[in-house]
């Protein structure tokens, strides 16, 4: 029965159903404790489309990963962030109740910045890959009213936390549930659970004036992304086309930040502190009222053949100085578990595996990106540069990507992080390390394989 | 009788040029249709990739395409309005901004090819005989601004009925050819509109490659109301 249901649904032109299978085998060169030598990461995504009636949508993207990790370096041996799992990327009803309003519920990816690699304007959704933006495909559980017209969109979402889940789906949103998590029963974790709500709401009106897409973004948050409490924040995106040239920017201005500062007595000892009761990091900007910003800039520019190349420049008000970044660097190189856990505290849903994260820990970045597709019929070499400025630090993922079939894309790319300016660096013992070169991992080769249905 | 019909036809003064392209307009980008096509990409391999899409023409400054084959583009949408134009990536989840002379989905046509066709508006020129074609009318286009297109167009289209292609060569502003194209398979798409079904492009930089566009279906009647045509709907 549910086999014919199967049947009558996928053949009805009213679904609609695309998706893939996914393997990324990765070897690495490590540096760190903790750190797998070679891992498998296999997907399974499908994304459905379903429309029973012209003013009812529903859609889904859900993917199954089996994590593999192997070659470990150190004692343990189960690392749980390469367990199986289940990412429910987006579920959500679209209902278009007149001809330019519609309602949304459920989780999707909304993004209304024009930028690239990173998205300041973005207060809703997981981070993505600078590198490859592609493989972020994760939203936020939301509501969102939007009313639509050809050159102006008028668009309120709210959004709760998924404050627990399992499975990829939340048992818990915007405020966290009495009971504790079965890790904070077996001390696995710590209990991190409070009493408020923890919501955006964002705003934004799009217009498209002079051909520049203009969007104005306005957000208040309570414990969403960060650790801001009513938060009020204002953006600007625009994006516009001057021939072959795409040149686009955002910024988001605020107040305070909700950087981390590293109690420079515990950087050298932070298992005293602990013991101590003495807090190891702390957010000391979180209510000061200097204005802060974080913005990008950028352009894309379309060669003749098709090559492309974008550059973009961010700047995060949220980064270390010079003497932060060195406290917390030396955190991270004496406990990366621990340090991290401080740094980015709980992130219940940090949305589908990456190929590559980044925590922004300074001020200044430089992102460049080259691709030249049909290089032979089927083949695309590129290659991304993400540079740290305050010490040239770099992180260079250079790619090649065949498509020897329709459905079939193979692709091998290379993660080298250079540790930059030895001057600017941070030196522990004999080793000068740049903010890319505290990557557990020295180099890494991932050799991918997607097919498509 | 009908040899002296035919040969007063062919004789006659050539019509304006904004007579031709309007009739060219009508049949190959009526004021708004719906239509389903494939386009069929031929590589310098011998390789072939086909695409499935659906077309919106909701006016002469508006259209939106989605496409549904291969899979690994099917989500994916395109949006042009006015000089601006999008597309939307279905792993990205959002929209990009596009030059209007990139190439559409890697293949020989480019994005206004497809999505700006209103020759009467971008273009100027004159209309001439060509002893070679005594059936078709020789358009010789310049390009009004640098939004369009090509450069410079020579278009060959039929007496009777007026304005139908045949055969178009398409220029750089230094007088390089880049493109070639042959229209091909009348075909009644139903409502009056009859026109060729097939466009094959050629590509003359890279010569082993072109590109085949071929109607299904052109729907004259079919609604395209201006809902479609906003940034915010795309990925909807």
């Amino acid at each position: 029965m549910n086999a014919v249901l199967l049947l009558l649904l996928t053949q009805s032109p009213l679904v609609t159903t695309t998706g893939y299978v996914d393997s990324r085998t990765t070897g690495a060169w490590t540096q760190f404790d903790g750190t797998p030598a070679l891992t498998e990461l296999a997907e399974a995504n499908v994304q459905v489309k379903l429309t029973p009636h012209e003013k009812v949508t529903f859609f889904a993207d859900a993917s199954l990963f089996w994590q593999g990790a192997w070659l470990l370096q150190g004692e343990q041996k189960d690392l749980a962030q390469y367990r199986p799992q289940v990412v429910l990327s987006e579920l959500y009803a679209d209902l278009p109740l007149a001809d330019h309003f519609r309602l949304l519920v459920g989780k999707k990816r909304i993004v209304w910045g024009a930028g690239l690699s990173f998205n300041p304007t973005d207060l809703l959704n997981p981070a993505k890959d600078p590198t490859d933006p592609t493989f972020q495909r994760a939203g936020a559980w939301l509501a969102e009213a939007e009313w639509g017209f050809e050159k102006v969109a008028l668009s309120a979402v709210v959004a709760g936390k998924a404050t627990r889940q399992y499975a990829g789906l939340p048992t818990a949103l915007v405020v966290y549930p009495d009971l504790p998590s079965a890790e904070v029963v077996r001390g696995i974790a710590a209990d991190d659970r409070d009493d408020e709500a923890h919501f955006v709401f964002t705003g934004r009106l799009y217009l498209l004036v002079k051909d520049i897409d203009i969007n104005l973004i306005y957000g208040y948050s309570n414990l969403y992304a960060d650790a801001f409490r009513n938060k009020s924040r204002a953006g600007l995106s625009l994006s516009r086309v001057f021939g072959n040239l795409e040149l686009h920017g955002e910024a988001l201005l605020y107040s305070g930040s909700a950087r981390v500062s590293a109690n420079a007595d515990c950087v050298n000892a932070p298992a005293l502190c602990l013991f101590q009761g003495t807090p190891i990091i702390s957010r000391p900007y979180l209510d000061s009222d200097f204005l802060n910003a974080r913005a990008l800039f950028g352009g894309r520019y379309q060669f003749d053949d098709n090559a492309v190349f974008a550059a973009e420049y961010y700047f995060n008000g949220e980064g270390q100085d010079a003497k932060g970044f060195e406290r917390l660097a030396r955190l991270s190189l004496q406990n990366p578990a621990l340090a991290q856990q401080a740094i980015l505290g709980g992130t219940t849903d940090p949305g589908t595996p990456q190929k590559f994260t980044l925590e922004a820990l300074r001020r200044h970045y430089l992102v460049l990106q080259f691709s030249k597709p049909q290089l032979w019929d089927d083949w695309t070499i590129s290659a991304t540069a993400l540079i740290g400025l305050e010490d040239l630090s770099m992180q260079l993922v250079p790619q090649v990507q065949w498509m020897p079939k329709e459905w079939l894309q193979l692709t091998v790319a290379l993660y080298v992080p250079f540790a930059g300016v030895p001057e600017l660096g941070v030196k522990v013992g004999d080793e000068t390390y740049g903010q890319f070169s505290l990557s557990p991992f020295k180099t890494r080769v991932l050799v991918q394989a997607r097919a498509f249905f | 009788m009908t040899s002296l019909v035919l040969a007063l036809l062919l004789s006659a003064e050539p019509p304006t040029t904004q007579e031709v392209l309007a009739k060219y307009d009508a049949a190959m980008a009526p004021a708004t249709f719906k239509g389903v096509a494939q386009m069929t990409a031929h590589r310098d391999d011998g390789t072939t990739r086909a695409y499935k899409m659906t077309f919106l023409k909701g006016s002469d400054d508006k259209s939106r395409v989605w496409f549904h084959e291969p899979a690994a583009v099917r989500g994916q949408e395109m949006l042009r309005n006015g000089e601006n134009f999008w597309v939307y990536m279905p792993n990205l989840k959002r929209a990009l901004r596009l030059a209007s002379r990139d190439n559409f989905q890697g293949g020989d046509f480019n994005n206004a090819d497809v999505l700006r066709a209103n020759y009467a508006r971008d273009y100027e020129g004159t209309v001439k005989e060509d002893p070679k074609k005594p059936d078709q009318w020789l358009v010789e286009l310049k390009a009004k601004s640098a939004d369009s297109a090509y450069d410079s167009i020579k278009l060959w289209v039929t007496k009777e009925p007026l304005g139908l292609p045949v055969h178009g060569e398409y220029f750089t502003s230094s007088g390089k050819m880049l493109r070639s194209a042959d229209f091909t398979e009348m075909k009644d798409f139903g409502n009056g509109l009859k026109r060729p079904a097939k466009i094959t492009m050629r590509n003359e930089i890279a010569t082993q490659r072109f590109s085949e566009m071929v109607w299904d279906s052109v729907d004259i009647t079919a609604p395209a109301g201006d809902g479609k045509f906003g940034l915010s709907d795309l990925g909807h």
